[in-house]
């Protein structure tokens, strides 16, 4: 029981965590792309109470590592700046909740 | 940071805050109780069902979708659901028919075939008033995941009850306007209450907002 904890630590070490995912913030943004198709940039300000220029550079840096795609489009024939979550920022948000849960689970309490 | 999050949680906080933030379906539940309480007003004047109602309710038909479109997305911004919510949304719609067709068999069998046995005045209200409203509106509060739905369906009941109790001490129209016109101003008042807190929290934005935060020209 002892060697299966310590060699999941191991394995999950706080070090491999993805820091693009574990800031606030941008975990706040992750999850809230992850739980939709996709939302403009307007509702994403008022879900996550972010300021504008807050939380527009953490979508670009979301953007840079493919994690999400900003694409500008017509809805009801309006301009809107519209963000989804990619595939592999799916499965990257997925790995980052089950490696954390890892973690938290092989802290003794 | 919370890993495991309860996310399924947080997109029925989404889908809420999406659709029922704004205070307009209790607006427009409240203004179909009003519509339903000064009915017996045009019916005096030679307009029956189902004009009177109709004339009565698709004005607050065509004030909410306009009210959806151009104050609460302009505010609130828009979002595009996944699979399993337009699944459910589905789901709800079957449940809906499945509760009209109940509803509809209910008061045939009763009004027409005289089918149910009277037990007592008020008896025979709360069971049809069950069977009509309260069960359908709280199917639909479920599937919906708006419980007001059903505080609704319960209102409706009270109205029912209250006008049954009223019957004959205050003559018509005005027994209608005091129980149906009472209910639907609850309504009224709390989703204009739930409106002015959606102003007051999300101010208007005319343009889209772009990404480094200047608002897009149109």
């Amino acid at each position: 029981m002892g060697n299966k904890k310590s060699s999941l630590i191991k394995t999950v070490s706080i070090d491999n965590i993805d820091r693009n995912i574990h800031e606030p913030a941008r975990f706040k943004i992750m999850a809230h792309l992850y739980v939709v198709e996709g939302v403009d940039y307007l509702f994403l300000l008022n879900q996550t109470e972010l300021t504008q220029g807050n939380l527009s550079s953490h979508l670009k840096k979301l953007e840079n590592t493919g994690y999400i795609k900003i694409k500008k489009e017509f809805v009801n024939k309006k301009p809107k700046t519209m963000l989804y979550i990619t595939n592999k920022g799916r499965t990257a948000f997925q790995q980052y909740r089950d490696q954390m849960k890892q973690i938290l689970k092989s802290i003794p309490f | 940071m919370v890993p495991n999050a309860d996310l399924s949680q947080l997109e029925r906080n989404i889908y809420k805050s999406a659709l029922f933030q704004d205070g307009l379906v209790e607006m427009i539940m409240g203004f179909l109780l009003l519509a339903n309480s000064i009915s017996p007003i045009l019916d005096t004047l030679g307009i029956n069902l189902p004009w009177n109602f109709l004339i009565l309710t698709v004005p607050g038909y065509l004030l909410f979708l306009y009210a959806r479109k151009y104050i609460t997305t302009p505010r609130l911004g828009v979002v595009k659901f996944r699979a399993a919510r337009e699944t459910r949304r589905k789901k709800m719609l079957i449940g809906n028919v499945v509760a009209v067709l109940l509803t509809v068999t209910c008061v045939i069998l009763t009004l027409v075939f005289n089918i149910f046995p009277s037990i007592n005045k008020y008896v025979d209200i709360l069971l049809l008033g069950m069977i009509s409203f309260v069960i359908p509106l709280g199917i639909l509060a479920y599937f919906l995941d708006f419980y007001r739905m059903f505080i609704f369906g319960i209102l409706i009941q009270i109205a029912w009850l209250a006008l049954a109790f009223i019957d004959k001490r205050i003559p018509s129209p005005y027994d209608w306007i005091i129980t149906f016109g009472t209910v639907g101003l609850i309504f009224m008042i709390f989703g204009l209450i739930l409106l002015i807190r959606f102003l007051k929290k999300y101010p208007a934005h005319s343009n889209d907002i772009l990404i480094d935060g200047e608002n897009d020209g149109e």
